[in-house]
Order: structure tokens, then C-alpha cells, then sequence
């Protein structure tokens, strides 16, 4: 039982975040960790444990995701909670300014612009994975990790700085 | 889609999982130059990344220190993997919860819930009909352009919104409620019911095991063997399997994701029959009788033995388990294990992912080692990773071939109708990741027969698709609930409309040709 505690220890917050960060939904990333741990311990020792836990994460979530309209939702209703919030006193649930409001929104908007796999592979490399874990946990080879993670990087700043740029005006102008 | 099982879960996991043990790549990475002597902008970002082996990494600091326009180049990639980072950390808020550590859960609840998922007692679910919102938009659409001006403005047009969580979502509701109601089908079922299984105290086996084969250099017999010593006496200390645990943590995890959801309509609860866990799949080929070999002077048998491939090569962790006990221990790296005791007459069953399983029949008789050889499972697998923005198709393509089975109770006799046949026994799915599968439905529409047909994915992830027999349509809609699948079918014969909410589970992924 000293297995599963350790893995646990080291790779479960990592692996919420990841999750919270993809699904935008704390509950359900919560959720889909305990069963990516379950997994875990059913199927016993694996070397490269913290690229299998990713990999299960990622499978986890394109099964979800793929019948999910929640990503949608929240997108939009946390712009418009910046929207509102501009027209009202600040609610006490998120300690952010409406500005911080806004720029978290098109941060996620322009994450959003990245596909499935680029944004994983730039979560993961957050989270500190190296190029062959990566590799491992979403099927590329090694080589193409480091173009992923390029093309990713670059895609969302620039797309990042188009939204930004556009809000201001109430349209949004994605570059490909 | 896909499904699980319990012991066979691991191994039947995503086909992808398969492979993975075989395609970690530990190749360091090596640095690509431009026809003129320049680095490639990829390995620009590698370089930076850590990711390049350490001369190549060293031969481009070499380069960069002399070269303008790759120091430029190294100063923007800088600048791009900074921003990024910016980018992802003001993303890192979610409504009514910033991302915050989490608490520790207690690892026994994991344990727990990875306890009552493999206990095989029937459960009754209510299951509340879909609505399927026909919304317009497809998931790749919504990152363009023309997807999002129409957000804007419908955010300036709506006001205070509500927080994703309060959102109305019509999905399906499912309240977990006691056997309560009685019905053919139920008693049925319920006379199929197993005894739960025993808490797999098998972990500290495993763990003792590695770690004395770990500590024991030269691989002597005797640590081995002292291991799983520890096993077998682990496993005679667990008296008799728990009864029913009970399923708290997956209960409340379904109150909660209930509650977190709009409820929406109550129209007449359906009942969903939720098949017995049937029994793993045997695939025997191999006949090797396995000896016991040393009995020490307690009297006490150890089965030993190696596991290998075709060719020859030992397999680690793979799980050497005494049939219908909690018995198990894990192959050394060099493949060999060890079992205390092993039942004479009994079966020895092997499993590693990326094989087939195999079993073996433990005899008295001779002393030699055992040798068990595991077949690799065929699988192919291809999927397609779609690109948001452009709608090009990228990647290795990947798929899935699996089939679903709803396992009905056996009957006493082949004369014996089934109180109970279901529209659809069993449905092989053929999946790619892209918008089309094919599906063959067995069982109908009549028993013995197989129709095809090809369902599509709508916004929603719902597959949906018409099968069409003489004298009969069969709509059918399936939805991938995490593990399992649920199947809304509807049977349109003359005048007749039969309806049924059925929930499969998968047993097999290794129907590919």
C-alpha cells in the first residue's frame, strides 16, 4: 500500500491542477483524478509513472470533454461576470478586479484557440514533464514534442494579444 | 467510448496504454541546423526546454554565443515560452474557486472506491431520459471566429449570466436508489449476483517482492521466496472477503455531480438493468503444467518460474495470481516469480498489459521452474487529432476497435426462454476519434442476427444512428458516461414502439483484424 500513497503524494495535486486547468471545472477535475489514481492502483507498477498518470488524465479528459458543453458555458459566463462586474460592485467570490477579470478570460479564450494536444502538451510541460514524457503520455515522438510545444507557445501569444487587443471593441479576431 | 471491467481493466484500458510501456522513447534529443548553420527554431525552444542531450545542448550555447541571429532568435523564444507562462498563470482561475492546493484525500478512499467498483453486486439506476439539446454549433467550431463575435454579443445582450456551476446543463440525471423494485428482471439478476470480491491485499506482496528482490542482489532464492512468504501469510490473514462495502465515495460523488446539475424534468423514471460483472475473458494457449518446485521443511510448496515473450525476453510486472484467491505477486524485471502455496489442481493466471492473459494449471509433479511465455495482444491504433483552428487533421491516426456486451444471467437450460431479451445483446464498435463509427448490433432484430450501422457524434458527444431491418428501424443513441456506455434504443416495428435504456459495459478490445 506504500505504492499508491507515495504516488498519490507526489502526483496528485499536480494532476487536479492539470485536470482543473483543462476542464475548468474543480469538482469534475477532482473527480477524474481519483479515478485516474484508481486506475492507478489497479493496474500496479508502472516505470514511467508520472507520464502514465498524465496519459490517463489526458484519456480521461477527452472522454469527457467530448460530450461537454461546460468549457463553452464557463467561458462565457466568466466574461460575462467581467462584463457585469464592470457595471456593478464587485461580488466577493473571486478577489479580482475586473481587469483581472478580463485578462483571465482571454487567457483562457486564447488557450482555448490551441488544439487539444498543444494545449496538453503545454499544460504538461507546466507541470514540469520533459519532452519524453510528453512524448509518451500523448503518443508524439520526442522530436515532435519540441514543435508542438513551439507552435503551441507561440499560437497562444499571439492569439492572446489579438483577443486582447479586439475586447475592447466586443469582437474577436482569432489568428490562425 | 470506452468501457472497463475490473481485473481487466488495466490491461483493456485506452487501446493507446497498449503501447506505452513500449513506445517510451528514452532517446535523448538531438539538435537540428539549418542548411546555413543556424539552429532550427524548434531547437531553439528544446534548448531551452532542457530537452536537448547534453553535447548537443552545449554545441549550441557554443553557437549561439557567436551567432547574432540565433542569440535573436534565442532572446524571442525566450520571450515566447515567458509569455506563454504569463498566459497560462492568469488562465489559472476558475469560477467561485481559484486553483488552490488540494487537500489531502485519504488514499483509502481511493482504495475503497477501487474495492467497490470491483464488487460485482447489481445495482439499480434510475435513469432519467435525455434531452439532447440540439445545438448548432460543433465542438471544433466554436473556436472560430464567427463562434465567438456571437458569444460577445450574447454576452452584452444577456445579463448577469450565472456561474458555470449554476448552469442548466440537460444531461442525464442519475440517482442511485436502492433495490427497491421488484420486477422479473430484477429477481433475475439478482440471482446472478456474486460474492464480492477480497480487498487485494496483494499490494504489500508486490511491494515486498520488489523490494526484496531489490535488496537481494544476486537474486537469491531465498529473499524471493521470503516475500512472498509475506504475501501468502498477508493473505491467510484476511479471514473472509468484507461484505458489501459500502459504496459511500462513488454515491457521493454521484450526489454531488447530481447536485452540481440543474435537475431538470422528472418525466417516469426507467430502470437500467446493470449487468453482473461477467467473468474475466480466458484466453488458455498455453498448456505448460507449472511444477511446484522446494517443498521446505514446513511443508510449505513455492511455485517459481519466469515470464517471457515468444522471444525469449523476461517480462517484468506482469501479475502472477492463484485463480479465485487474493494470491498474487509480480514478475522481477528479470521476469522470474515466485508463489508460496499455490493450490495443487489450481490455476495460475498471468496478465501484463500489452499481453494476452494466460493461464496455467498448477501440478505436483516435478520440480523444474516454470516457464510461461505471454502472447502480445493484437491491437492497431489509430486516431485522428483534429487542429481547432485550421480543421486540418494532424498526428497518427488512432483506432479502437472494441466490443461492448451487456451479459445477461445465464439460463438453466438452452430450452429455457430468457425471462428477458434485451433489443440489442451486444454491439462491436469500430472507432476512430472523428465523427463516424461503424457499429454492429448483435441481437437484433432478432436473436442471432447482426445488423450494422454507422452513428455519428452530435455536439454533445451523443452517438446517434438508425438501424434498418425488414419490418423494423432501431434508433439508437449511445453516450460514453466515463467508463461505460449508456444506449438509448428505440425499436419502431409496424405499429409497435419498444424503448429501452440499457448500460454495457466493454469486454474486449481485441477484435481488430
Amino acid at each position: 500500500m506504500e505504492d499508491i500513497e507515495r504516488l498519490y503524494r507526489e502526483y496528485h495535486t499536480p494532476i487536479v491542477r492539470y485536470l482543473t486547468r483543462q476542464l475548468h471545472d474543480a469538482d469534475l477535475a477532482e473527480e477524474l483524478a481519483q479515478e485516474t489514481f484508481v486506475r492507478a492502483f489497479r493496474h500496479g507498477p508502472v516505470h514511467k509513472e508520472r507520464a502514465w498518470l498524465f496519459a490517463v488524465a489526458t484519456n480521461l479528459i477527452r472522454d469527457t470533454v467530448r460530450r461537454d458543453m461546460r468549457h463553452r458555458k464557463h467561458l462565457e459566463a466568466l466574461r460575462a461576470q467581467a462584463a457585469a462586474a464592470e457595471s456593478e460592485p464587485a461580488t466577493d467570490d473571486i478577489e479580482l478586479s475586473p481587469e483581472e477579470l478580463r485578462h483571465t478570460a482571454t487567457a483562457q479564450q486564447a488557450l482555448r484557440t490551441l488544439s487539444d494536444r498543444d494545449r496538453s502538451a503545454l499544460y504538461m510541460s507546466q507541470e514540469g514533464l520533459n519532452y519524453q514524457e510528453i512524448a509518451a503520455a500523448l503518443g508524439l515522438s520526442v522530436q515532435s514534442v519540441g514543435t508542438t510545444l513551439t507552435r503551441a507557445r507561440k499560437r497562444v501569444v499571439q492569439n492572446y494579444e489579438s483577443l486582447s487587443r479586439d475586447a475592447a471593441t466586443g469582437d474577436a479576431h482569432v489568428a490562425s | 467510448m470506452s468501457h472497463r471491467d475490473d481485473e481487466t481493466m488495466n490491461e483493456l484500458m485506452n487501446g493507446f496504454m497498449n503501447g506505452f510501456m513500449n513506445r517510451f522513447d528514452e532517446t535523448a534529443l538531438k539538435a537540428e541546423w539549418t542548411h546555413d548553420g543556424h539552429v532550427a527554431e524548434d531547437s531553439v525552444y528544446a534548448w531551452l526546454d532542457g530537452a536537448l542531450d547534453p553535447t548537443e545542448s552545449e554545441a549550441v550555447q557554443a553557437h549561439v554565443s557567436t551567432c547574432t541571429a540565433c542569440a535573436n532568435a534565442v532572446a524571442e523564444a525566450r520571450g515566447y515560452i515567458a509569455a506563454s507562462l504569463r498566459i497560462m498563470h492568469a488562465a489559472d482561475v476558475t469560477p467561485r474557486r481559484t486553483l488552490s492546493q488540494v487537500d489531502a484525500t485519504s488514499v483509502a478512499h481511493i482504495v475503497a472506491h477501487a474495492n467497490n467498483v470491483s464488487a460485482p453486486t447489481v445495482q439499480r439506476r434510475v435513469d432519467v431520459p435525455l434531452t439532447i439539446p440540439r445545438t448548432a454549433p460543433r465542438k471544433t467550431a466554436w473556436h472560430n471566429s464567427t463562434v465567438m463575435r456571437a458569444a460577445a454579443l450574447l454576452l452584452l445582450a444577456v445579463g448577469v449570466y450565472g456561474v458555470m456551476r449554476d448552469g442548466s446543463q440537460p444531461t442525464t440525471l442519475r440517482v442511485q436508489q436502492p433495490v427497491a423494485q421488484s420486477d422479473a428482471k430484477a429477481n433475475a439478476e439478482s440471482a446472478a449476483v456474486k460474492t464480492p470480491s477480497p480487498l487485494p491485499v496483494a499490494v504489500n506482496a508486490r511491494a515486498s517482492t520488489r523490494s526484496a528482490t531489490n535488496a537481494a542482489a544476486g537474486a537469491s532464492r531465498s529473499a524471493p521466496t521470503a516475500a512472498s512468504n509475506v504475501a501468502s501469510n498477508i493473505a491467510s490473514n484476511v479471514a473472509s472477503p468484507p461484505a458489501a462495502p459500502p459504496r459511500t465515495a462513488p454515491a457521493e460523488r454521484q450526489g454531488r455531480t447530481a447536485s452540481a446539475q440543474q435537475p431538470g424534468p422528472q418525466p417516469l423514471p426507467r430502470v437500467i438493468v446493470e449487468a453482473p460483472i461477467p467473468e474475466p475473458v480466458r484466453i488458455p494457449f498455453s498448456s505448460t503444467v507449472a511444477s511446484v518446485a522446494n517443498v521446505d521443511s514446513a511443508g510449505q510448496r513455492t511455485l517459481k518460474g519466469f515470464v517471457r515473450d515468444f522471444d525469449g525476453n523476461p517480462i517484468g510486472s506482469a501479475i502472477v495470481r492463484v485463480a479465485g484467491t487474493e494470491v498474487q505477486t509480480i514478475s522481477a524485471n528479470d521476469g522470474s516469480f515466485t508463489i508460496n502455496n499455490p493450490p495443487a489442481g489450481g490455476v495460475v493466471q498471468v496478465r501484463r498489459i500489452g499481453y494476452d492473459n494466460t493461464e496455467l494449471r498448477v501440478d505436483s509433479a516435478s520440480a523444474r521452474p516454470i516457464d510461461v511465455q505471454l502472447k502480445r495482444s493484437v491491437l492497431s491504433l489509430q486516431t485522428f487529432v483534429t487542429s481547432s483552428l485550421s480543421g486540418k487533421v494532424a498526428g497518427v491516426p488512432i483506432e479502437r476497435c472494441m466490443e461492448s456486451r451487456l451479459t445477461l444471467p445465464t439460463v438453466a437450460s438452452s430450452n429455457t426462454r430468457s425471462a428477458y431479451e434485451p433489443l440489442v445483446r451486444a454491439m462491436r464498435v469500430r472507432e476512430p476519434y472523428d465523427q463516424k463509427n461503424n457499429v454492429t448490433l448483435e441481437g437484433w432484430p432478432r436473436p442471432g442476427s447482426n445488423t450494422r450501422l454507422t452513428v455519428t457524434e452530435d455536439a454533445d458527444g451523443v452517438f446517434s444512428g438508425r438501424a434498418r431491418a425488414r419490418g423494423a428501424n432501431l434508433d439508437v443513441h449511445l453516450i460514453p458516461e466515463g467508463d461505460e456506455w449508456i444506449a438509448t434504443l428505440r425499436e419502431y416495428r409496424g405499429a409497435n414502439v419498444r424503448s429501452e435504456n440499457l448500460l454495457y459495459h466493454e469486454t474486449s478490445t481485441n477484435k481488430c483484424k
